[in-house]
């Protein structure tokens, strides 16, 4: 009788310390959230409240003149050195992913594999002045489109060349294996069945890539350079305004109107993110599905 | 079920005299080091049903993949001897793949559909190797998804994507894939066991149906189902041919001890 009235005791007294520790747990993982969570509404908050403030039709109306006026130039560069480096990246990345996966099982895909993990952990800022150096300087195209493209091209090629490649390595191998039993050359198993089969993650790694891209401020720094106009079609010798310039320099002024600016360039920046992370969410839903 | 299987072989009562479609002499096939398959020697007659039973690892996939020469896409994999195919020694280096592959179909253990419509997955095969016009194509896909017996079940949704069908309907698919190209050799590797009963009886039934044009290879877990599908069955054991007969006398009268342990379920 006593002994389990003891055993009793003892149990409870166990208990209390593990919901102890459970509850302890419970708070510790509340707080480590609100401290990621906490920052980032932050940042939307005040990028949000400023920038909806600074909104107006000028900014889409007019270039810069100085640090007023509005950001015409700005979103126009954005766009073309995105669309541009877009151009070069895609086939170049989707490329790569594809040896890798299907072809790259050999020592040679070791060594692309190793090199492209190097590059994707290159900081940004080294990559621009490696730029400047070989085509500002090297080549002498000056602050150009160019100059911008590639640079970006560069950065995201890795990237995705590996989404590619694993997006492609899940596709089951039995599927290849069934396109070449119905007597398919390699480039019809691959373009017919293994890339339509892992279409959804080819194109996130696509979008990622573009959110890098429109985003992207330290290499562009050193190859863009900053113009008060828009393009005016030269791929060289011709610097380009982009919006994340407008962002790190005008912010750094002494008057509100910059500061408006700013703003404004950080929230047009921050809305198309986001519409491209909800629309890598869309396509990984919809493709799921089928 | 075994009295069928006697009259099938009393039916033929020397299938060694059939023509063969497939004959294989002293094959050999290592994976890099291993010696997977010790001087086969077999014949797989026109119209009938091989089954190759055998325990796991015994080399009858392996056997299974040199006919359509799968094996050349891992390095390391090589085959040595003599597999003719209309007179042709396909394991010869010189012979074309894509139209060996043409004449000697595939279905896999798991359903492979591709991600496209059911038109497009049957089509598949077919647009490789010919250029049809838009009936044919038409016609085309209702002869394979009606030798397939799938035509009745998918007949108003052609345009839908393959992903959407049963497991079972899949493995259908895949078949009508296959036997669209019109091959003379249709090579089925456990094409059942990721399948259900019911699903299974079909793709049975179905390997009867087509035998009367095709010479069918298939590989199985299931010795009931060698039993009421083939022909001829083989038995393989650590890379050899232990026996191939009527399935009649390999499941009634097998010659071997080892083959007899087997289909009793002894070991395996």
């Amino acid at each position: 009788m006593s002994a389990s009235a003891s055993l009793k005791v003892a149990r409870s007294a166990q208990e209390l310390r593990r919901l102890t520790i459970s509850k302890l747990g419970w708070v510790a993982c509340g707080l480590a959230l609100a401290l990621v969570i906490a920052p980032l509404v932050d940042i939307v908050g005040v990028v949000t409240v400023h920038g909806v403030a600074a909104l107006s039709g000028k900014l889409f109306t007019q270039t810069t003149s100085g640090t007023a006026n509005g950001l015409l130039n700005a979103i126009e560069g954005t766009f073309i050195i995105t669309l541009f480096a877009m151009l070069i990246a895609v086939p170049i990345g989707i490329g790569a992913g594809i040896h890798l996966s299907e072809y790259g099982k050999n020592r040679l895909g070791g060594v692309i594999r190793f090199l492209s993990d190097v590059l994707t952990g290159t900081p940004s800022i080294v990559l621009g002045y490696f730029a400047y150096i070989v085509f500002i300087i090297g080549f002498g195209w000056g602050f150009s489109l160019a100059a911008a493209a590639i640079t970006i091209a560069i950065l995201i090629v890795p990237y995705l060349a590996r989404i590619t490649e694993l997006a492609l390595q899940q596709v089951p191998n039995p599927m290849r294996e069934a396109a070449y039993a119905l007597g398919a050359k390699d480039h019809t198993v691959v373009f017919k069945v293994v890339l339509p089969a892992a279409s959804a993650g080819v194109i996130t790694g696509a979008l990622l890539g573009l959110a890098i891209s429109v985003g992207e401020t330290a290499p562009l720094i050193y190859t863009a350079g900053w113009s008060d106009f828009t393009w005016d079609g030269r791929f060289t010798h011709a610097p380009v305004a982009y919006l994340t310039y407008v962002i790190w320099t005008f912010i750094d002024q002494p008057d509100a109107h910059s500061h408006a600016l700013a703003y404004a360039a950080a929230f047009l920046v921050m809305l198309v993110v986001l519409a491209i992370n909800i629309a890598v969410r869309l396509v990984v839903r919809r493709t799921r599905l089928v | 079920m075994t009295s069928d299987t006697a009259l099938a072989g009393a039916l033929r009562p020397d299938m060694q005299g059939q023509t063969a479609r497939v004959s294989i002499r002293n094959l050999n096939f290592y994976y890099g080091e291993t010696h997977a398959l010790k001087n086969v020697s077999i014949d797989f007659p026109d119209r009938q049903t091989t089954a190759m039973i055998g325990p796991s690892g015994c080399g009858k996939s392996t056997l299974l993949r040199v006919l359509n020469r799968m094996y050349d896409l891992y390095p390391g994999q090589r085959a040595e001897g003599e597999v003719l195919i209309g007179g042709n020694n396909i394991i010869a280096p010189t012979q074309d793949l894509n139209r060996l592959r043409r004449r000697v179909g595939m279905v896999f253990q798991k359903p492979t559909p591709f991600p496209k419509s059911i038109y497009d997955n049957v089509l598949f095969g077919v647009r490789l190797h010919e250029r049809l016009s838009k009936a044919e194509m038409d016609e085309r896909v209702e002869w394979a998804l009606t030798r397939a017996a799938l035509w009745n079940e998918v007949k108003d949704r052609l345009h839908s994507s393959a992903l959407g069908l049963s497991g079972g309907q899949q493995q259908r698919l895949c078949i009508a894939r296959s036997i669209a190209v019109r091959p003379d050799v249709l090579l089925l590797d456990e094409p059942t066991s990721a399948l259900d009963p019911i699903s299974t009886l079909k793709i049975e039934e179905l390997v009867d149906e087509l035998k009367r044009d095709f010479c069918i290879v298939i590989v199985t877990h299931n010795m009931q189902q060698a039993g009421r599908c083939a022909d001829q069955v083989a038995f393989f054991y650590l890379g050899e041919l232990v026996e191939v007969g009527p399935s009649s006398q390999i499941f009634t009268a097998p010659r071997e001890r080892k083959t007899q342990e087997y289909i009793t379920g002894r070991f395996g």
